[in-house]
């Protein structure tokens, strides 16, 4: 049942992507299957080929969260070669919808410009649970505070204070 | 005559290692260059775009560009082959029905 065995051999699928001095915290995943209104009717067109096809369209993620931001790994095969690589910053990220169930923890990402919705069984990996709740839980927390940018104080412009009489006017 | 290479950036990284970038700061996943804001300061690309890995030459590529800006591969959805199989599976599903229904 478990798709991965080792939440290390994830983990190091993650190496090439992450940032200098990027640590990885959690690491979970997950599929995104089709709408049931497609399932539906393709179970009730033919069985076998409704599961073939079902199976086709299932998208798979490995997730990770770092301590600067969420990213989202969309593969495929069993040595995850990645397709894309979504990323979502935990200082300023759109607002999420995450739900756990006995068996699933849902976690949906309302970026207009990069959705994500995918559901995390319990079986996937070893530890799938409490690692899907750790990445839903950071990003169901406000966004933490933007960082100012790191310019030095020179290069910072500093305007003069407005004069408070124009020259030659009179007093 | 002397063929000159286009320019092109080659980011060092800082002498302090990897944690010498500092808060906020992050290497361009499309050009490798060393940025401060969302836009990289070499190729301007976004440097938190959805992207994906060039099948090609394996460098990185906004998803909604259609061919690797390096080598020119243009990429391929995998539904252009799920769909004709999937396609094909239930025509087949359908017409063995038929023949199994026709031969009772």
């Amino acid at each position: 049942m478990a798709r991965f065995k080792d939440p290390n051999f994830v983990a190091a699928a993650f190496q090439p992507y992450l940032q200098p001095g990027e640590q990885i915290r959690n690491v979970a995943f997950g599929v995104k299957q089709p709408s049931m209104a497609l399932i539906i009717p393709l179970f009730a067109l033919a069985i076998l080929p409704g599961a073939i096809a079902t199976a086709l369209l299932t998208k798979e993620y490995v997730v990770a969260l770092t301590d600067r931001r969420v990213l989202v790994l969309h593969f495929k095969g069993s040595k995850i070669q990645v397709q894309e690589v979504l990323e979502y910053s935990l200082y300023n990220h759109a607002p999420v919808e995450s739900s756990t169930g006995p068996v699933f923890t849902h976690i949906k990402i309302n970026d207009p410009a990069r959705p994500f919705v995918a559901k995390f069984h319990r079986a996937g990996m070893p530890g799938n649970r409490e690692q899907a709740m750790a990445i839903a839980a950071a990003l169901g927390q406000p966004p933490y505070p933007q960082q100012p940018p790191p310019h030095p104080p020179q290069y910072q412009q500093q305007y003069p204070p407005p004069p408070q009489q124009y020259p030659g006017q009179p007093q | 005559m002397s063929y000159q290479q286009p320019y092109q950036p080659q980011p060092q990284p800082p002498a302090g290692g990897p944690g010498a970038y500092g808060r906020g700061a992050v290497v361009c996943p499309f050009c490798g260059g060393a940025s401060n804001s969302q836009l990289c300061n070499w190729c301007g690309r976004d440097t938190t775009a959805p992207r994906r890995p060039c099948p090609r030459c394996g460098r990185m590529a906004q998803t909604v560009e259609p061919a690797c800006w390096n080598c020119g591969a243009r990429f391929k959805s995998d539904m252009a082959w799920k769909i004709p199989v999937i396609i094909l599976l239930f025509v087949l599903a359908i017409a063995l029905g038929i023949v199994l229904g026709l031969a009772r």
